[in-house]
């Protein structure tokens, strides 16, 4: 660790450590196919995801137990493989957030980066 | 004059592929699945080739995807489809033996050129080996022995041995049942028939290569009383020894099948966990 360093490589471990996590949380709100749930994550800027990493991301998550898929056909285009979480899935959302919370705040608490919220 | 929106995705897709020979192939399958699909849409919503363009540049590279395929930069995840790491350790090593006869020992699972980046510890070997070591055990030593009589027979049975001791997946227990159901290939079957004589050994061997190949149970009568014709000394009766023969032609093939099922169990629990 170099806090005198790249604050740039930090940032892009902890996106990556959150991401897998994002996903379960937008597929929280209800099933998805890739090409739309990348476009949701896309708009959310922060995260500064590269979009073709979703997928070998999305495969680990069904490997995991984490997520389900299921093709379907489509009105216009080609089918679709749908993702939606798991019960297990949606037990690790769960944990995550609890955890997140506590990491969140004591690094703000820490950083004095609190009082906006 | 520029590539269009086709011939981008098209060779998008050809690096993509590329990149990925190294992953097992399902996991790549699976991704460039996912990725078709995906260039598909975007294709389709996409206005000119410009926005082809665009949606190609947010994917990232083909290199890059591929590195996230093989696995998290976190520790501890390597993931499922981890390479086994090459067979070693065992003391084991197999120079083919009887040269000449084509037949060469299956390298130990390395060479495949891919590594994960954190290989973790698995407990199975592919099924490929598995099947590979099986076979190896029930015929290499049969096939050798014809082309290269005692020698060859009993070399590649070691060799078949071998393998099965290499591979990961099975316990010892299972291990030491397919070397003993089938101990020195069909050495049992020779012993039986007469200690000692060479003319009644290669006499045996053949037949039940034959048998082997044939694969057929029925037709071992005229071969097995072949055999006995051939033994000058001591022979068994045929009552006793065709069921005998019979038996010992199909417990190895039994054992063999009970390892690759109990493998493939194993394979797909690890799969999961």
């Amino acid at each position: 660790m170099e806090p005198g360093g790249d604050s740039n490589r930090t940032l892009t471990q902890l996106r990556r450590g959150a991401l897998p996590h994002c996903v379960l949380a937008v597929l929280a709100d209800g099933e998805r196919y890739g090409f739309e749930l990348i476009g949701v994550l896309a708009e959310a800027r922060g995260l500064a995801i590269s979009e073709g990493t979703i997928y070998p991301l999305l495969s680990r998550l069904r490997r995991e137990g984490l997520v389900e898929t299921s093709w379907q056909e489509s009105d216009s285009g080609p089918p679709r493989r749908y993702y939606r979480l798991t019960s297990e899935g949606e037990r690790a959302l769960a944990n995550f957030r609890e955890d997140w919370q506590g990491y969140r705040d004591a690094v703000d608490e820490l950083l004095g980066t609190g009082g906006r919220g | 004059m520029m590539a269009t929106g086709q011939e981008l995705v098209d060779g998008y897709l050809q690096r993509l592929a590329t990149a990925t020979a190294d992953l097992p192939p399902d996991v790549r399958d699976d991704l460039l699945t996912d990725m078709r699909t995906h260039l598909l849409e975007a294709q389709e919503r996409a206005a000119s080739d410009v926005e082809v363009r665009a949606a190609l540049d947010r994917l990232g590279s083909p290199e890059a995807i591929a590195a996230e395929a093989r696995g998290p930069v976190d520790p501890g995840g390597a993931g499922p489809w981890t390479a086994p790491p090459p067979a070693g350790g065992t003391g084991w090593t197999a120079p083919p033996p009887a040269a000449g006869t084509g037949w060469t020992a299956p390298p130990p699972a390395a060479g495949t050129g891919w590594t994960a980046p954190r290989p973790r510890e698995r407990t199975t070997s592919s099924l490929g080996y598995d099947a590979t070591a099986l076979l190896t055990l029930l015929f290499a030593g049969a096939v050798l022995g014809l082309l290269a009589g005692i020698v060859g027979w009993l070399g590649g049975w070691i060799v078949g041995v071998g393998l099965v001791w290499a591979s990961r997946t099975w316990t010892g227990g299972e291990k030491a049942l397919a070397t003993l159901v089938w101990p020195g290939g069909y050495l049992l079957p020779m012993i039986l028939g007469l200690s000692g004589s060479q003319v009644c050994t290669s006499g045996s061997e053949v037949t039940v290569v034959d048998e082997l190949l044939d694969g057929t149970i029925e037709t071992y009568v005229q071969p097995g009383t072949a055999i006995a014709e051939q033994c000058t000394g001591f022979a068994l009766p045929v009552w006793l020894g065709i069921p005998l023969l019979v038996v010992l032609v199909a417990a190895p093939i039994a054992v063999a099948w009970l390892l690759l099922r109990r493998g493939d169990a194993r394979r797909a629990a690890e799969r999961e966990a």
